[in-house]
């Protein structure tokens, strides 16, 4: 859920949404990050985004409200 | 850590393996973090997130064709070795193993690095150039240097695109190239006196086909996209860094 809520404004990598999920829900570690990560990517609620850092980055997608490329 | 992520499922390892230990080098883990990949892994397994998606046919075909040349490499080096009567008959397939060694080569890797291995073939193609001037040091550590680079570079090449790890890549790369030319250019440049026996030619030629079998039997096997498969997205324009 606060995985949405972060990535509301905009696509972001798996580093900063760590950070941002974090500050949202406190200790929050990576195994449980990547079990909703791929939970969300299943539902299509989110999906892999280019990131110009080279990392790995994740965005809404159209069907939940993330802005089309 | 690369050992806690091997308690995920494959499929779940082939999706998220690599960018998972990516936030894990930037967000070193505390030992909660550690538990808490622990019991990522028993939830991944008792509520699988990610499935294997049958690969197409075409994406076989990368792995075939490292897997073919890695045999035929061997082959010829074995034949020249044990059959020597027929070697010669054979030695022809040594410039078309190589030709199938580069062509299983284009894939992600090289559409996400072009630049990089443009350079990489100018430097080899300097080394072709220095290594035919008249005989000096300088020729020989660019004929060596360009062989180790070239066949290094392929090898390395197919082995990140069977999504093989940095240390057993290196491994590879020892077992396979370095150390093989390090035994046998200096027999083949008539140091130790060896070349009566030829069994120096396997130890410095068969490393290198064996280990095109075993990328290109991993290869083959994982699948991988060839530049035709690529989704579009790898050419999307950049997302700005968050």
């Amino acid at each position: 859920m606060w995985i949405l809520v972060a990535l509301r404004d905009g696509p972001h990598n798996v580093v900063r949404l760590l950070d941002d999920v974090r500050a949202l829900d406190g200790r929050v570690g990576p195994g449980t990050l990547y079990g909703a990560v791929a939970r969300l990517e299943r539902l299509g609620l989110i999906e892999p985004a280019t990131n110009g850092d080279g990392r790995q980055a994740y965005r809404l997608t159209e069907q939940r409200g993330g802005v089309p490329s | 850590m690369t050992r806690l992520v091997r308690l995920y499922p494959r499929a779940w390892r082939d999706r998220y393996e690599e960018e998972f230990l990516a936030l894990l080098a930037e967000r070193p883990p505390t030992l909660g973090d550690l538990v808490d990949t622990v019991r990522g892994a028993v939830d991944a397994h008792l509520n699988p997130q990610a499935e294997a998606e049958p690969s197409p046919w075409t994406h076989r075909i990368p792995g075939l064709f490292a897997l073919i040349a890695g045999a035929m490499w061997s082959a010829v080096f074995l034949t020249f070795v044990f059959w020597p009567r027929d070697a010669w008959t054979l030695a022809s397939l040594i410039p078309l193993s190589l030709l199938l060694m580069f062509l299983s080569l284009p894939g992600d890797y090289m559409a996400a690095h072009g630049r990089r291995i443009a350079v990489a073939l100018g430097v080899i193609g300097l080394c072709i150039v220095v290594a035919n001037l008249p005989y000096s040091l300088l020729t020989v550590v660019a004929g060596v240097g360009g062989y180790l680079f070239a066949l290094g570079g392929m090898l390395t090449m197919a082995a990140i695109r069977a999504r093989i790890g940095p240390s057993t890549r290196w491994v590879l790369l020892v077992l396979a190239v370095i150390l093989p030319a390090a035994i046998g250019f200096p027999v083949a440049m008539g140091i130790g006196n060896l070349t009566e026996n030829d069994l120096w030619v396997l130890v410095a030629a068969l490393p290198y086909g064996l280990a095109w079998v075993l990328v290109g039997l991993r290869l083959a096997v994982r699948g991988s996209p060839t530049l035709a498969d690529l989704p579009t997205s790898s050419i999307e324009p950049e997302v700005r860094a968050s």
